[in-house]
């Protein structure tokens, strides 16, 4: 079932679904919690998608169910915002962007027709592969730019930390080696796919 | 005449939507003419434009008067999506061409208007003070993103006459590029 991960366009929806989110990501709190909403709402919305798809047809175009996705999920990410309100207010964007990426992530589309068990756990493995390209990242930017992990100090008395990966260009750097090595874990079925 | 000045720098360089805040670089950059970087940049300032005007009025003065502002997330998405729906059905009845391209880039645009509508809104972005100014920064943050695609353009069709580890073919350069050119950009923040 982990071979789904080694599809090139699964590789390319996870890198892209989780970059916007890594944008605010610098700090490991948040990218905890970004990527937990990240994947929830990538498995409610293509659980909803399947268990409505006998409701739509040929003609309710593919962009219907992209709005059927984001109402389901922009549903979480208020709630999310809502309980959370003091930890997440400047996260707010990045939570209600988790909804979109969140059809973007699983192809909501795709979850048509298909056995609920087998929707479920596409959606949730590649949920998962986007949760932890999101924390993982988040950790990695914290531990370099702030010499903390998940508020922890570890060895800003002994180094200083390089303030640089707490910038959008840092986050995009961590981006870049986490889709390197991404990319050479799964890359004898790329090929010429994959660009 | 300075607040202006001041959008055009923010919108273009130092807070440009695809190097700070939403990093949707990668397939949306590459393989690109720039016939298509015209067209997409075109679609995504129009659709940015309506978002805002749409999204603006009904959180700012509807919503925050009422202490509404925690469903403001979910309000500028389902605009949002409302707008990008409109169009598409528009375009499929009447301008074909444009239907396959809001088809093909449907999550793209949905994702650059929702950040911009939500960036103006609930952060409250300090340089702009009105209604006026938060359509304009719809406007210069899709020439920003014209911008960022122009260039990321140029380098890509420069690299493609380079040797480049196998390995690093593809989105791993892409990321390294734009890595650099948020770097770039962000010098710009002293001015």
């Amino acid at each position: 079932m982990l071979n789904i991960l080694r599809q090139p366009s699964i590789y390319y929806r996870v890198v892209l679904a989780s970059l916007p989110l890594l944008a605010a990501a610098n700090d490991s709190a948040a990218a905890t919690l970004l990527g937990i909403t990240l994947f929830v709402s990538a498995v409610v919305s293509a659980c909803v998608i399947n268990l409505i798809s006998p409701l739509l047809t040929e003609k309710t175009a593919p962009f219907a169910r992209l709005v059927i996705s984001v109402g389901v999920s922009g549903i979480f990410a208020a709630l999310v915002s809502i309980l959370f309100y003091q930890l997440v207010s400047s996260l707010t964007v990045y939570i209600a962007l988790c909804a979109v990426l969140a059809c973007f992530t699983t192809q909501a589309d795709q979850h048509l027709n298909t056995k609920f068990l087998s929707s479920l756990s596409s959606s949730a493995i590649v949920g998962a592969a986007c949760t932890v390209f999101v924390i993982a990242g988040g950790i990695i930017r914290e531990f370099l730019g702030s010499a903390s992990v998940f508020g922890l100090d570890i060895y800003s008395k002994i180094f200083t930390p390089a303030a640089f990966f707490t910038t959008p260009a840092g986050g995009l750097l961590v981006a870049a080696v986490f889709a390197l090595i991404y990319k050479l874990l799964c890359g004898a079925s790329f090929g010429k796919e994959a660009e | 005449m300075d607040t202006i000045i001041t959008l055009i720098f923010a919108g273009l360089l130092t807070d440009n939507i695809v190097l700070s805040k939403l990093f949707l670089v990668g397939k949306s950059q590459e393989k690109q003419t720039a016939s298509s970087i015209l067209i997409r940049s075109g679609i995504l300032g129009v659709l940015m434009l309506l978002s805002v005007a749409a999204t603006y009025p009904i959180i700012k003065w509807v919503l925050t008067p009422l202490s509404l502002g925690f469903l403001a997330p979910l309000i500028a998405l389902l605009i949002v999506c409302g707008i990008i729906f409109a169009a598409f059905l528009l375009s499929r009845a009447f301008v074909p061409w444009l239907y396959g391209v809001l088809c093909a880039h449907r999550e793209f645009f949905v994702c650059f208007a929702a950040v911009l509508c939500l960036n103006l809104n609930v952060f409250g972005v300090d340089y702009i003070t009105g209604y006026p100014e938060a359509l304009l920064y719809a406007v210069i943050s899709a020439l920003g993103f014209m911008l960022v695609s122009f260039i990321f353009f140029g380098l890509r069709t420069a690299l493609s006459k380079t040797d480049i580890p196998q390995s690093l073919c593809g989105l791993p350069m892409t990321l390294l590029i734009a890595s650099l050119l948020s770097m770039a950009f962000g010098g710009f923040s002293g001015i």
